[in-house]
């Protein structure tokens, strides 16, 4: 339930910023000054909850305790993936309350958990894909 | 193949293929301004930058919103 809340926020958190980019950077160029500061400062606020406050901290922190969850589950029936789920799970959760708590490393490292989330969805797709008479990733 | 394997089949292929939206985000948003990654924590910067490329960068949040929605299904079966 944790990791549905947290996509939920997540997915919401990347579309409004999208939109507030699109309604807000169209004919940016030819508006007037004043009108581009308002525009600017609008979309800086939307990206604060959007960006940073419903993906980078809740999306990012729920997955994290989601995947601490199941990792440990996992490791009933395949150590290897569900040791590494637990360890990308901690590092999620790190690097949310780092993006809390405004430390500028939290933004570099943030794009290495990305990567590493991405090579676990791999693994736990193929580990899915390889199970055959358990319906579990074993 | 029964039920079971089939939706587990489904959820491995669409668990492995989340990273293609993912990977397409990445490269619209930061082609959108021109690979300059430091811009898209600049949001000053982004709205003046951006131009007439606004649809790209919408789609590279669109594209991420739809690979995090890929995962929903694998959540779901590793809870059940």
């Amino acid at each position: 339930m944790l990791g549905v809340i947290g996509i939920a926020g997540g997915v919401i958190g990347q579309i409004t910023v999208g939109a507030a980019a699109l309604s807000l950077g169209g004919g940016f160029d030819q508006a007037s000054e004043a009108v581009q500061q308002i525009r600017t400062e609008v979309y800086g606020a939307v990206f604060q909850v959007g960006d940073f406050g419903l993906t980078r901290v809740l999306y990012v922190s729920l997955i994290g305790v989601w995947q601490l969850g199941i990792g440990r589950y996992l490791r009933a029936h395949r150590p290897a993936l569900g040791t590494s789920t637990m360890a990308i799970g901690a590092v999620g959760l790190l690097i949310s309350l780092a993006e809390a708590f405004r430390l500028e490393a939290a933004d570099d490292v943030v794009f290495i958990w990305i990567i590493l989330e991405m090579l676990w969805s791999v693994w736990v797709g193929i580990a899915l894909l390889r199970s055959k008479a358990s319906t579990s990733p074993s | 193949m029964n039920d079971g394997a089939k939706i587990r089949n489904l959820v491995g292929w669409l668990a492995i293929l989340s990273i293609v939206p993912i990977i397409g985000a990445f490269i619209a948003a930061v082609a959108a301004l021109d690979f300059d990654f430091d811009a898209l924590q600049d949001t000053t910067y982004t709205l003046a930058t951006l131009g007439d490329r606004t649809t790209l960068f919408w789609w590279g949040w669109l594209l991420t919103a739809i690979s995090f929605s890929m995962w929903v299904p694998l959540v779901m079966y590793l809870c059940r």
